[in-house]
């Protein structure tokens, strides 16, 4: 198959993006994005399509096998990873682009930190050994496949970065600690940032489900949060200005 | 380093081993570097290895290759009825030794037919998940094209048992520690180091806080390290290539004497190129280090396995360690301590 790639690229430490576009052929039926970047690089000289040299193009990759998140990028518009996503699946020209929620670095890197720091900020883990009950169990293990990928944010209409809505790679963890501990402080914690992060700004869009490249289910994974932080509630959660105990959003 | 193998490891091309180059041309130890683990069952796809489990075959998968156009289950016949349940060396080697063969057809094949149902619903669901996903194959259905890949390195940074490198204040944890696996490693055993080890290793740093606090580092600051422009880093690519070519030819799944040595010639003429990027020079001394290792080992153990030593050796039942003096990459071989006490470096 021939296709014609067209990359937005950015030198590091710049901010004027470029577009450059190169042309790729492969006798393989089911080639990836990954497989045409990494096949790109190995060109010696790599030539763009108007027969200029080019640097390598810049992107990031791990596993190469949709496991841990790292090749997180827009093909066409949507966020997917590099590694999944099948050229054949895609017209004869392919756009790929940075995730555009995240600084870029450079090229298809963009910088991603912001997720850790979200989950610093809501102390996203346990202070002592804990287990799930075995009824957790299953939802623990669900919860603890999110690749904080970033493709969740990506396309969420309420996520900006700098607000304090911190989305669903924030929930999906968060729901991790809550499997732990049927009653504790820490759940407690964490439920509350749970409310002020995510409860009160999500628009219910449901977009996120349709491109988590780890398929988790991340509606179910709400609601276990949702009836978490209202059992908290009902035990005794905050109370506002006027004793209302917190909750229902308006 | 599964980056010194692309297209031939399950690991990460970013594992490019430039961190363990950078210590080890400070004259940090590093040892049984021969020791790699080729995994029997990988399927190349997008550029690197996909791992199948060894659950396939102690669920009830086989192994086989075409001879004379029929399929020879060779495992069931060289190594008996429990034949496909062997190590991960000794498979290897049995591959190797068929597809070397002129009356078989590589390549071997892994059958997974005659697995239950049930155990692909409990068990196997990841493996005919992603042989859909990246194959385009139902296993249930038809056999998968396998070859051996890179898969674990056993050597690395050599520590004791406080996880302390012959450098002061230099810790060595997980896959670049050569610890708690020999000339081979059992599955899940990687687990313990990286888990047992990274404890004891977090410990050790604590305790010796102070004293780092009180003593200058022995290590480099990082210096400044020249803009690469197109041309340099063309030049480092082609460098590149040409050391992962060398890797691939020498330190496959069965190594020989004279493409050793070949090998060890070629790299040392490499790293002592003038107007060599310490990146890339670092990277050559650690994969001379590699070889140089293999070279040395003249017999055949684990998962070293020399063509032209193919048995055990009992006075190579040492450990080597490979250490650069600032002029020479060096090989010397370490007796394995008895007891406790002598484990110190």
């Amino acid at each position: 198959m021939r296709k014609t790639i067209k990359i937005l690229r950015q030198r590091k430490g710049e901010k004027e993006s470029f577009w450059q576009t190169f042309l790729y052929e492969s006798e393989q039926e089911n080639v990836t994005a990954a497989q045409a970047l990494s096949e790109l690089n190995q060109r010696n000289p790599l030539l763009d399509r108007e027969g200029k040299a080019a640097a390598p193009v810049q992107w990031e990759c791990n596993c190469l096998q949709g496991k841990c998140g790292a090749c997180a990028m827009l093909i066409d518009g949507f966020p997917a990873l590099a590694c999944e996503e099948k050229l054949k699946d895609h017209k004869d020209t392919i756009e790929l682009m940075p995730l555009q929620k995240f600084p870029v670095i450079e090229d298809l890197v963009a910088d991603r930190r912001v997720l850790f720091e979200h989950l610093k900020e809501m102390k996203v883990w346990t202070e002592q050994k804990q287990t799930a009950a075995p009824e957790d169990q299953e939802k623990a293990f669900t919860a603890s496949r999110c690749l904080q990928c970033g493709c969740c944010l990506e396309i969420c209409t309420s996520y900006t970065d700098g607000r304090d809505f911190f989305g669903m790679a924030a929930l999906v963890p968060a729901a991790r600690i809550v499997t732990v501990g049927k009653s504790s402080a820490k759940k407690e914690q964490i439920l509350e940032e749970y409310r002020k992060h995510f409860y009160e700004c999500c628009d219910e869009f449901h977009a996120c489900e349709h491109v988590c490249p780890a398929k988790l289910p991340l509606t179910d994974l709400m609601s276990y949060m949702n009836m978490e932080m209202k059992k908290a509630g009902e035990t005794g959660g905050k109370k506002d200005v006027w004793g209302n105990q917190s909750g229902r959003k308006q | 380093m599964s980056g010194l193998f692309p297209g031939h490891a399950t690991g990460t091309l970013k594992n490019d081993g430039s961190a363990a180059a950078a210590v080890f041309s400070q004259g940090v130890e590093f040892g049984n570097l021969e020791f790699i683990q080729y995994h029997p069952t990988t399927v190349p796809v997008s550029g690197k290895n996909l791992l199948i489990s060894e659950a396939a075959r102690s669920e009830g998968g086989r192994l086989y290759i075409e001879r004379n156009g029929v399929p020879w289950y060779f495992l069931e016949e060289l190594c008996g009825p429990e034949g496909n349940l062997v190590s991960r060396d000794l498979a290897v080697r049995k591959m190797y030794e068929v597809c070397s063969r002129p009356d078989c057809r590589p390549p071997v094949y892994l059958d997974m037919r005659e697995i239950p149902e049930v155990a692909w619903q409990k068990r196997l669901e990841g493996i005919k998940e992603e042989c859909g996903k990246f194959l385009n194959i139902n296993p249930e259905k038809t056999p998968v094209p396998i070859e051996p890949a890179v898969h674990y390195f056993m050597g690395g940074i050599l520590v004791d048992e406080r996880h302390r490198a012959n450098k002061n204040f230099l810790y060595a944890v997980g896959e670049c520690a050569c610890q708690y696996h020999g000339a081979n490693r059992l599955g899940g055993n990687s687990m313990l180091g990286a888990l047992y080890g990274g404890k004891v290793a977090a410990r050790t740093a604590v305790e010796e806080l102070e004293k780092y606090r009180a003593a200058a580092c022995g290590f480099q600051e990082k210096g400044n390290i020249p803009e690469k422009n197109f041309e340099t880093q063309r030049e480092d690519g082609a460098l590149r290539r040409r050391t992962e070519e060398i890797l691939s030819g020498c330190m496959g799944t069965v190594r020989e004497e004279t493409e050793l040595q070949k090998a060890v010639r070629e790299l040392e003429k490499m790293w002592k190129r003038e107007h060599l990027a310490p990146e890339e020079r670092n990277r050559i001394l650690l994969v001379s280090a590699m070889v140089m290792s293999a070279l040395e080992r003249r017999e055949s153990r684990g998962a070293h396995i020399r063509s032209d030593y193919p048995d055990a050796r009992p006075e190579f039942q040492k450990s080597t360690a490979a250490y650069f003096d600032g002029k020479q990459v060096r090989i010397r071989f370490r007796d394995i301590p008895a007891d406790k006490e002598a484990g110190n470096v």
